[in-house]
């Protein structure tokens, strides 16, 4: 069970309105204290409030507007343990759209071609004797590796566990949901109040589209901060589709076209993907004087005779047009044979015209153009373990291509005191594409 | 009759940044800003060089053919009739994109053959084969065999190099292969056959005394063609231009839905509906390569060796790929990284308010793995403690199996998208061995299995 790394602890006040209510929202209620009467306020854009009850809330039949069947995600903000049971969400007299609990298990259950069916259930992660806060999603969409009508849909049920930081999903497939617009109710199976949850909801959404579990996650969970990214970034602008008839006749058509040119806009990049992206497994040690790393593999660098090019980490790929630098993540393990003080060490990035200044291709400038970036002084004791190691950045770099739009990208290894004893190996390394309209102002 | 809209799209640099002013409240409407919008929704689709599949020493110490002289009466060298795959990739191509193959090679080394009940030594050489089979939009195929023979070593034995150091970096050379195509597509219906929806499976192999340093086979721009009466939920590029981007538009004198209203053999272009589909498909259909991986070794695999070994488990908990000591996620330990999917976030999944400041992608995952006879099996592809996706595997079968999900990829290079493969036994009491996989990012649509 993998274990969340950020703190959790946040909730609420990490969350704003803009965060939860999505366009897609047509209800959503909370309260910090899950009472009913305020649980009841449909602070969505539909502004429909339910009814409260005791411990439920409902939305007497007909409830259409929760008559949505290809597409939707169904959050729900909970207290419970795993003796806890009953109905989280119901729609319709018999419970034909429903989510479910029992002894720390959460089922998903619909009415398909006039029979009740569980599409997915799962164990929430954590569950215990006592009460923990548990955030619920329960997200469908069409499958989009359908064979017919049985498994036209595909659910994808998940379960964080806020108090201890697990997590757990499950995916299935299956049929569409038969249309229902009896009364919808969230924390019992009915109305009146039949299969009461015994847990507490302080919040529950219902949006008409699917959402993975990251913007449920950032929707209620988390307060990420803004990224430092090295270049430029690119997202597509929603063009409304044709089926919302803002492109039709009598329609103006100056807001279709003005979102369609800021999307294009976001287009130049959407085909850059990583230039390597590599796992290594045999591992080679690289050391200090280059006994174990053969010499004969290595090559000087031009500009610098204390540090050597290996072979091994040459590639040849071709680089979009639209980029301008390639950006390096080397995951790296140091250590010494002789345990002590570990040496000063850094990794460089090379991209270069033609691979290396010993043979130039027929593709090749007549210029041997080259550029280097740097990792900072490493001098880590990571151990010689399987799993030790850290992650460096390095670069941004600038391009340097050959004739036919390629560049040979290598790395570069340096060691202050070239001794026997240091050991370093590469473990992963991304080359990634990055447009940057940013000069460092020198040559790198 | 058929009517077809075609552009060349060799050599295309730039996807232009059309101007969103003109289109603002209270200006008056233009001829030229318009036509440069659609002219610009011609152009993503010639950016398209990603890489599909690569061969590389991925940081190995030594060549599979040893630069010693053959040892007479045993098999020392490979035979330079032995085909020796090292790699394998499934995926969609980008509309209008075809294959290329660079190989970036050391001397080719000595070979051997089979003469009378002995090995014998039969020459240097070596030939990289890259082998498709081509998929199109209505599931026909077509299978395609490309071989590039590489530069041989001239020294005693065949060997690698002379000794020096820095040895290898002189003994490099490049070769190769452009225009890779699964028929000739010098009419209309072939490249409109090849525009709708192309899935290939792509296989890298070795004969004979092959020294590979890096083999890319990615794609490059080459045309794109719709016939008028395709479907609308299959154009990616407005197509303007006459015969390429910036080739001659139809007259465009206000705004239309579509040029022509005809049902059959009309014209979609030049309108707002267009506009509409083309910005929806390519966030639907378009997007970057991510990962390709397969466990090919050069130092430690075997010159007899035909398919690549992979990572072998019968563990019914997660084990690390490659790394089988990693048994969990972290962003802290080795991974592949996909944050540069970032630059290919659809709006749909990424709105500002809830996911302002990250990033997910829609992707397909595939792998090809071997499931011993009565023995299931889990790959895991994750991204973020909450972002994986799982693909299930068959029992008895060697081949490709595939997912579609969503993973977190942040907003783009500096923000990191560590990204692990794990795999298990789901039940049974055989081996479940993974590879090779591909990654890539990919929406809600119907793809070949």
């Amino acid at each position: 069970m993998p274990t969340w790394g950020e703190d959790w602890g946040g909730l609420w006040g990490a969350t704003t309105d803009a965060q939860v209510l999505l366009p897609d929202t047509i209800w959503f209620g909370d309260d910090p204290t899950g009472t009913p009467a305020n649980l009841a306020v449909d602070e969505s854009q539909v502004a429909t409030n339910m009814t409260a009850a005791a411990t439920w809330i409902y939305e007497a039949a007909p409830a259409s507007r929760f008559n949505v069947l290809t597409r939707w995600t169904m959050d729900a903000l909970v207290d419970m343990n795993n003796t806890d049971t009953g109905r989280i969400w119901t729609q319709g007299g018999t419970g034909r759209w429903r989510i479910s609990v029992a002894a720390g298990v959460i089922s998903a259950t619909l009415q398909i071609g006039a029979a009740l069916v569980t599409v997915a259930t799962l164990t929430l992660p954590g569950v215990s004797g006592s009460d923990e806060r548990f955030l619920i999603s329960w997200a469908a969409e069409p499958n989009p590796a359908t064979t017919g009508a049985s498994d036209a849909l595909r659910t994808e049920l998940r379960a964080w566990n806020i108090t201890d930081g697990t997590y757990d999903q499950t995916v299935t497939t299956h049929g569409a949901r038969d249309t229902e617009t009896g009364a919808a109710v969230w924390g019992a199976g009915s109305t009146a109040g039949a299969s009461p949850f015994t847990g507490v909801i302080y919040a529950c959404r219902f949006g008409t589209a699917f959402h993975h579990s990251q913007t449920v996650r950032e929707s209620f969970l988390s307060n990420v901060a803004p990224p430092a990214l090295l270049g430029e970034s690119r997202r597509e602008v929603i063009v409304p589709p044709k089926s919302t008839g803002l492109g039709d006749d009598g329609q103006l058509a100056g807001p279709l076209f003005l979102r369609a040119a800021l999307d294009t806009r976001q287009r130049d990049l959407w085909l850059a993907g990583p230039l390597v992206n590599e796992q290594y497994w045999d591992l080679v040690d690289h050391d200090g004087d280059r006994s174990v790393s053969n010499l004969t593999w290595c090559i000087e660098d031009p500009d610098d005779a204390n540090r050597y090019l290996y072979v091994a980490y040459l590639y040849r790929r071709p680089v979009p047009p639209s980029v301008n630098k390639v950006a390096a993540r080397v995951f790296f393990q140091q250590y010494e044979t002789i345990p002590g003080s570990p040496d000063d060490f850094t990794i460089t990035l090379h991209s270069m015209s033609q691979p290396g200044p010993l043979y130039r291709p027929p593709t090749s400038p007549a210029t041997y153009e080259r550029h280097v970036a740097s990792s900072g002084i490493m001098n880590e004791e990571h151990g010689s373990g399987a799993t030790a190691g850290e992650w460096v950045d390095i670069g941004p770099c600038n391009v340097a291509r050959d004739l036919q739009g390629y560049t040979y990208l290598c790395l570069g290894f340096e060691s202050r005191n070239q001794a026997a004893n240091q050991r370093w190996r590469i473990k992963a390394l991304t080359i990634n594409p990055v447009f940057s309209t940013v000069s460092a102002g020198a040559f790198t | 009759m058929a009517k077809y809209f075609k552009q060349s799209i060799k050599t295309d640099t730039t996807v232009p940044r059309p101007a969103y002013e003109p289109f603002e409240a209270r200006q008056p409407a233009r001829k030229t800003p318009l036509v440069s919008l659609f002219r610009a929704q011609d152009r993503c689709v010639t950016m398209g060089r990603r890489v599909l599949l690569t061969q590389s020493l991925r940081g190995c110490a030594a060549w599979l053919v040893p630069d010693t002289d053959p040892v007479a009466g045993s098999q020392t060298h490979p035979l330079n009739t032995t085909v020796r795959t090292v790699a394998r990739g499934k995926l969609e191509l980008t509309p209008g994109h075809m294959l290329r193959l660079s190989v970036l090679c050391g001397l080719s080394g000595q070979t051997q053959r089979v003469g009378g009940a002995a090995f014998v030594e039969d020459g240097a050489g070596g030939t990289l084969r890259v082998t498709i089979t081509w998929t199109d939009s209505l599931g026909a195929t077509e299978s395609t065999t490309h071989d590039v023979d590489l530069p041989a070593s001239g020294l005693e034995f065949a060997a690698s190099i002379d000794g020096s150091e820095g040895g290898q970096w002189k003994a490099l050379r490049v070769v190769e292969l452009s225009g890779i195509f699964p028929e000739n597509l010098g009419t209309n219906v072939a490249r409109n056959r090849w525009t709708l929806g192309t899935t290939v499976e792509v296989a890298i192999a070795n004969i004979g005394g092959c020294r590979v340093v890096d083999a890319c086979v990615s794609e490059e721009p080459l045309a794109i063609a719709y016939e008028a009466d395709d479907t609308s939920a299959r154009w990616v590029s407005h197509m303007l231009g006459n015969a390429e981007p910036g080739g001659t538009p139809p007259s465009i004198t206000h705004p239309y839905q579509r040029l022509s209203e005809s049902v059959a053999d009309g014209d979609p272009r030049g309108g707002t509906w267009h506009v509409q589909d083309v910005a929806n498909n390519q966030a639907l259909r378009l997007g970057p390569t991510l990962i390709t991986w397969g466990y090919y070794d050069e130092d430690d695999a075997g010159i007899t060796t035909t398919e690549v070994a992979g990572i072998t488990t019968t563990s019914s908990t997660f084990v690390g790929v490659p790394n089988t000591s990693i048994t969990t996620w972290s962003n802290t330990q080795q991974g592949w990284d996909i944050s540069a999917a970032g630059y290919a976030r659809p709006y749909q999944h990424n709105h500002p308010s809830a996911v302002g400041n990250d990033g997910v992608i829609p992707v397909r995952f595939r792998v090809y793995y071997t499931c011993g006879a009565t023995t299931t099996g889990v790959a895991r592809i994750q991204s973020a403690a909450d972002s994986w996706v799982d693909v299930a595997l068959s029992a008895g079968t060697t081949g490709w199996a595939t997912a579609y999900g969503y993973l977190r990829c942040g907003q783009g290079p500096g923000d990191p998208a560590t990204t692990m493969a794990f795999l298990r036994r789901a039940s049974g009491a055989n081996n479940v061995t993974l590879h090779y996989l591909s990654l890539y990012r990919s929406g809600n649509f119907a793809v070949a299995a």
